[in-house]
């Protein structure tokens, strides 16, 4: 994008970082509230020229079509209501079908927003962190039965037991997620397992890992054990299950 | 509750004379799932109407307590009382949650308050693709699918869980805020 572009553009004071919006809703919401104007059709035409400048800003991604084609339709519904204001009104357009549709972008922002609001008040609950505990299942036992017959695992193995977790799991979404687990409660946790149980299993441990990051750090964490020599690692068969067993109870 | 004759709250079930309440809470204290109204009516072998009335007996003892009742839908269970979280949360040796994304909290809200919902539905609020959202929330447990809607292509419908309640330390979704400005009658609101 030329530089200059911005220049003409007058945005709001507060300076708008483009790829920052997630969607044309959320842009033009920003625009509505940053002019102070209400949600009306009125208010709409007044911050379509802003709104289509802020378009042409948008990064052309040929990996971003969608997101670019959602601008777009809202552009072209802000551009119809402009020409309607702009154009006079021929006698014949007061059916219903077309008041409606003056009305839709309005509406839509008007829902938008109240759902924004909700978010906003979720996420004052979730930081407030009061959250309630379900009584705890008691943890699987691994399975009984005849002792099977173990060969000690690689870290090497567990490795490859992690790109295989890694990769069965829905994709990184696209916000890097912050890490609050951190290595040393992780490792508490792998321990206290390991002393309870004598022997659990990678994928038992990595069930209890809501995120990626969680999984990777849940890894760490095993390495770590199995270097300071309080777990061994091992294995019934090739690429079979990799059991983290307490040294000494193997 | 408005009405008294002939339900009595403190009715004895069929599970060892003790009341109907207690025999509730018995089995919700020890139960490691939710447990849905017919069944508790199933094993006490009373009315579910009478669970209903335990079950408001319950709440009202809970009040200022440790514990806390959740409901989602027809299902129960106990749980520790949210402002209890720290403690829990030192016992248990569990970091909090990590937080949610806006992209999350918004199509989590739409979630909440339009369950069930699909995902063309969320899309159409939110005017963006809720894809990389919706797959946060369904592998925290927040949300799950719940069944499909009788249309064309016959969509995935998705709900929250009892997950969410706890996560957002909630008792029912009737607790969510402002649930009356949501929803159909959002044109009033033009401010």
């Amino acid at each position: 994008m030329p530089g200059g572009r911005t220049a003409y553009v007058t945005l709001p004071a507060d300076p708008i970082h483009i790829p920052g919006f997630e969607g044309p809703l959320e842009a033009l919401l920003h625009l509505l509230d940053a002019g102070e104007l209400e949600i009306t059709a009125v208010s709409l035409v007044a911050v379509t020229d802003q709104f289509l400048a802020l378009l042409s800003l948008l990064p052309r991604d040929t990996a971003k079509l969608d997101f670019l084609a959602e601008f777009l339709v809202v552009a072209a519904q802000l551009l119809l209501l402009k020409s309607r204001a702009l154009l006079p009104r021929e006698a014949e357009r007061t059916d219903k079908a077309d008041e409606l549709d003056e009305e839709t972008l309005a509406r839509r922002l008007l829902e938008y927003r109240q759902f924004r609001e909700a978010a906003a008040k979720l996420r004052e609950r979730h930081e407030r962190g009061e959250r309630a505990f379900a009584r705890q299942a008691p943890a699987p036992l691994p399975p009984t039965g005849p002792a099977p017959r173990l060969e000690s695992a690689s870290p090497a193995l567990l490795a490859r037991a992690l790109q295989r977790l890694l990769a069965s799991r829905a994709p990184a979404s696209e916000q890097p997620e912050v890490p609050r687990v951190t290595l040393a409660q992780r490792l508490g946790r792998v321990r206290a397992a390991v002393r309870a149980h004598c022997r659990v299993s990678f994928t038992w441990l990595a069930e209890d890992c809501p995120t990626r990051t969680d999984l990777i750090i849940t890894f760490l964490a095993v390495l770590e054990l199995f270097r300071a020599h309080e777990v061994v690692l091992e294995q019934e068969e090739l690429f079979g299950e990799i059991w983290v067993a307490a040294l000494g109870e193997a | 509750m408005g009405e008294t004759q002939g339900r009595n709250v403190w009715a004895e079930s069929d599970a060892g004379g003790v009341p109907v309440w207690a025999a509730v809470e018995a089995v919700l204290f020890v139960a490691e799932r939710p447990v849905t109204v017919n069944e508790l009516a199933k094993l006490l072998r009373v009315a579910p109407d009478a669970i209903e009335d335990a079950l408001v007996a319950l709440g009202e003892r809970y009040q200022g307590s440790g514990l806390s009742l959740q409901r989602h839908g027809d299902a129960l269970q106990l749980v520790s009382h949210p402002r209890a979280a720290a403690a829990v949360q030192r016992f248990l040796g569990r970091e909090l949650s990590s937080r949610l994304s806006p992209a999350a909290l918004e199509t989590l809200a739409i979630v909440a308050y339009r369950q069930p919902v699909t995902r063309a539905q969320i899309e159409a609020i939110r005017g963006v693709s809720p894809d990389h959202a919706l797959a946060n929330l369904l592998a925290r447990g927040l949300v799950e699918e719940v069944g499909r809607l009788e249309t064309v292509g016959r969509p995935i419908l998705y709900s929250t869980t009892f997950e969410f309640l706890r996560a957002f330390g909630l008792n029912s979704l009737r607790e969510l805020p402002d649930p009356d400005e949501f929803g159909r009658a959002s044109r009033a609101d033009q401010r």
